[in-house]
């Protein structure tokens, strides 16, 4: 027999209560997924729902039925329109039961998992001045770098601290990385990429990877370390061409002839060569 | 307007029947290992009985029989499925690539990280996240790859070719705003393959290639007993109610965003066909999770090892929002496979987030729960192997003269009430759907002598709709209660 209760449904039509509702089940089968008592996650809490609409029926049921995007950075909620207004109502009033006396939690204060970056430490994430498919890398000492899978090279180099990414783990994703340092070196996207293909990377007993990848049919092994004030590139290159590389102004190289701001390799001097970085 | 108050009398739901199911399927919260993140978006287990586990922050570990975990992995991103590639190597799919994990100096730690696949776009929008693999049993891996939603724009920089089609520039998706995000159309797919499901064959090494077309935010995909494709589909945009799908090669499954990958379309931007074209275009579902009474958000397929008895070789699913798992009970008709969504697990011990799961070699079903931000949980559960199987739904097989359903145990005749409905749902650019043409049913049913096989007559089937078949306080004869008593069988072909 189940057990029954008295719910209080405050409505608009009498007409519209010919089924009773039950507000915390239409709740936890259409709400819960995004609402929680008294904490924002991808929506409000129920105590702020509560508090928007105390008095304001018609407004809940017009915001319920038609939502609309409100607030920076969160996704705009799905119509609840098919579950119709008695049932509307009827979780209203739910959400106001359910959060009586609560007290609003702040969201996730602090990282409960927050450690120091090993170093050296490979994370695959978002990162600023790359692209998506990116991978960060902290140095021993206080250089990280950015290597961009999806172009396959090296786009910035940072001192300090790595990654404050807090923000990114506690949620889907959406939130941005930023880098726990002050960015030194930084290079743009390539305006005239030539064909790569990422072959992944090997890591070292202490984490500290080489990355291979084919550019432009030659098959590229490059493991970056640091030195002092130096981003130190040691690149090795199996290629039966010659190899050309765009080299900025803080960059020297340790083989190769060098014209204007391109580096051309033999494929001898391809198979052992470094490309120094003089970092601020 | 007059405002006034009434009071009614509203029947709460049956309270979960968690003594019962516990009972019969004692479960238990594992040992997460320490200083993790346990989110869990990868689980499986090797053939010397380790269960490897990759995490939410990149890690992966591997646990022993005897409980201890061990480091293999770090530093991937957004790691959502995983699979044992023999030789200890693990493949793992995350968020920019499918990776074999190998741990060539044999030390235990993985210290290559081979890129098996990466030939498919990013446009660095949080909804695209990247599920798989699943070996197929003609030795290809399938992957599939979430739509971007409108929820956020695009990164400056993006990985794969942009496509023209749609409504929104590409620098009105940068910008991420307002009006920009609603031309995109709630999820949508600017580059290749966002919304497909790819094959790779040869195990990952031959050239990956489109499969199927038509997923939203395809969090689940396996193959069953016999070799089929499953992939389930999220409740949104296109997806009246999660979908399950039997997926073929060159398959429509419904979202239309995907279409511009198909090779050869010409057709322009897809959400401007009429929907009767894209309704004649798509393959239609298996099952059908229903929404809000069963599951909002369907997650990974596995398939029952011969230690649960005669549900052996049957379909479990995971399910995020609410407490319970769901098993799919299919069959062939008219030479389509379609079939019976049947709540499993419903008690509030198993709680919510179950994500990934996998069988150990002793039978246990785990479960790997995950929430990223969304309802859910976190950590692992372990389902003990039944010693006996409790009154359950066994089986739903369409007969030409209704629905015959199976019972694990005899069922009391004094006890039974059925109670049947049919519904379907609209297909539309829509987020979700009502319930639409809902009718309820009434059949001359009978109990088999044995009790353990219910008849329900019906005057008439139709395709296109679920048929609930809902058994609520039917008991065996021994005085105990059914559990998982509804049954929602999606009817695609009646014959």
């Amino acid at each position: 027999m189940p057990r029954r209760l008295v719910t209080p449904l405050l409505l608009l039509v009498a007409g519209l209560a010919s089924a009773a509702e039950d507000g915390k089940l239409l709740y936890e089968q259409n709400c819960k997924a995004c609402h929680l008592p008294d904490q924002m996650i991808v929506g409000p809490s129920l105590i702020e729902i509560t508090k928007l609409y105390a008095r304001r029926p018609k407004d809940f049921l017009a915001w319920a039925k038609q939502p609309q995007r409100k607030r920076t950075g969160v996704i705009e909620m799905p119509s609840m329109a098919h579950l119709g207004d008695a049932a509307l109502l009827a979780i209203r009033d739910h959400m106001a039961q359910a959060s009586k006396g609560l007290k609003e939690q702040k969201p996730n204060p602090a990282d409960p998992f927050l450690r120091p970056a090993r170093r050296p430490e490979v994370r695959r994430i978002f990162l600023p001045d790359a692209g998506p498919a990116a991978i960060a890398v902290a140095l021993p000492g206080d250089l990280a770098y950015a290597f961009d899978a999806g172009e396959c090279r090296v786009r910035s180099v940072w001192r300090g601290g790595f990654l404050d990414d807090w923000a990114y783990y506690k949620g889907n994703g959406k939130a941005r990385v930023v880098l726990a340092g002050k960015v030194i070196w930084r290079t743009g996207p390539e305006a005239s990429p030539p064909p790569v293909k990422f072959l992944g990377y090997a890591v070292d007993a202490a984490g500290l990877p080489t990355f291979e990848y084919v550019r432009d049919g030659a098959t590229f092994r490059e493991t970056v370390t640091a030195d002092g004030n130096r981003l130190v590139r040691r690149f090795a290159v199996e290629t039966t061409g010659p190899v050309e590389l765009r080299l900025d102004p803080a960059t020297t190289a340790s083989a190769g002839l060098r014209v204007g701001d391109v580096l051309r390799l033999t494929p001898a001097e391809a198979k052992a060569f470094t490309l120094t970085v003089r970092l601020p | 307007m007059i405002l006034f108050a009434l009071t009614l009398f509203a029947a709460t739901p049956a309270a979960p029947a968690a003594d019962a199911w516990t009972d019969a399927f004692p479960l238990a919260a594992v040992a997460s290992p320490a200083g993790v993140d346990d989110q869990v978006g990868g689980m499986a287990f090797l053939p010397d009985g380790r269960l490897a586990v990759a995490f939410h922050r990149g890690e992966v570990f591997l646990r022993s029989p005897a409980g201890d975990w061990k480091q293999f992995a770090e530093g991937l991103h957004e790691p959502l499925g995983l699979l044992p590639d023999g030789d200890g190597a693990l493949l793992v799919m995350q968020r920019p690539e499918l990776t074999r994990l190998e741990d060539v100096d044999g030390d235990g730690r993985a210290d290559r990280y081979r890129t098996v696949w990466d030939g498919f776009g990013m446009t660095g929008n949080y909804h695209e996240f990247a599920f798989g693999p699943a070996r197929g049993p003609d030795g290809a891996l399938y992957v599939a790859l979430n739509l971007a939603s409108s929820g956020d724009g695009i990164f400056p920089e993006i990985r794969g070719a942009w496509s023209p089609i749609g409504r929104a520039s590409r620098e009105q998706m940068v910008s991420g705003k307002g009006f920009a995000s609603k031309l995109a159309g709630r999820m949508y797919s600017r580059v290749p393959y966002r919304g497909c499901v790819m094959r790779l064959p040869d195990g990952g090494r031959g050239p990956a290639e489109l499969f199927a077309t038509g997923f939203r935010s395809p969090d689940g995909l396996g193959f069953d007993a016999q070799g089929r494709l499953l992939v389930n589909d999220n409740q949104g945009d296109w997806r009246g109610s999660s979908p399950l799908h039997v997926v073929t090669r060159g398959s429509f499954n419904g979202h239309p965003a995907s279409l511009v990958w198909r090779p050869g379309w010409d057709r322009g931007d897809p959400l401007d066909l009429p929907v009767a074209e894209l309704e004649a275009m798509r393959s239609q579902p298996a099952g059908i999770f229903v929404h809000g009474e069963l599951s909002n958000s369907p997650t990974q397929p596995a398939v029952f090892p011969a230690a649960w008895g005669t549900l052996a070789g049957q379909v479990v699913f995971g399910e995020m929002n609410a407490a319970r798992l769901v098993r799919f009970v299919g069959e062939d008709v008219g030479g389509v496979h379609q079939g019976a969504m049947i709540p499993f697990l419903d008690t509030k011990a198993l709680r919510n987030g179950n994500h990934r799961l996998a069988f150990a070699p002793d039978g246990a079903l785990w479960v790997g729960k995950t929430h990223l931000s969304w309802a859910g949980h976190n950590g692992l559960v372990r389902i003990e192997a039944p010693k006996s199987l409790p009154p359950l739904i066994e089986t739903v097989r369409l007969k030409a003269t209704g629905f015959e359903v199976r019972f694990t145990r005899p069922v009391d005749k004094a006890t039974l009430v059925p109670a049947l409905r049919r519904f379907r749902y609209k297909y539309h650019v829509a987020y979700g759907s009502p319930k639409v043409d809902e009718e309820k049913l009434s059949a001359a049913w009978s109990l088999s002598a044995d009790g353990q096989a219910l008849t329900l007559p019906l005057p008439e089937i139709r395709e296109g709709f679920v048929h609930e078949i809902n058994l609520k306080g039917a008991r065996s004869v021994d005085g105990r209660e059914l559990l998982g008593p509804v049954a929602y069988y999606q009817v695609i072909k009646t014959k």
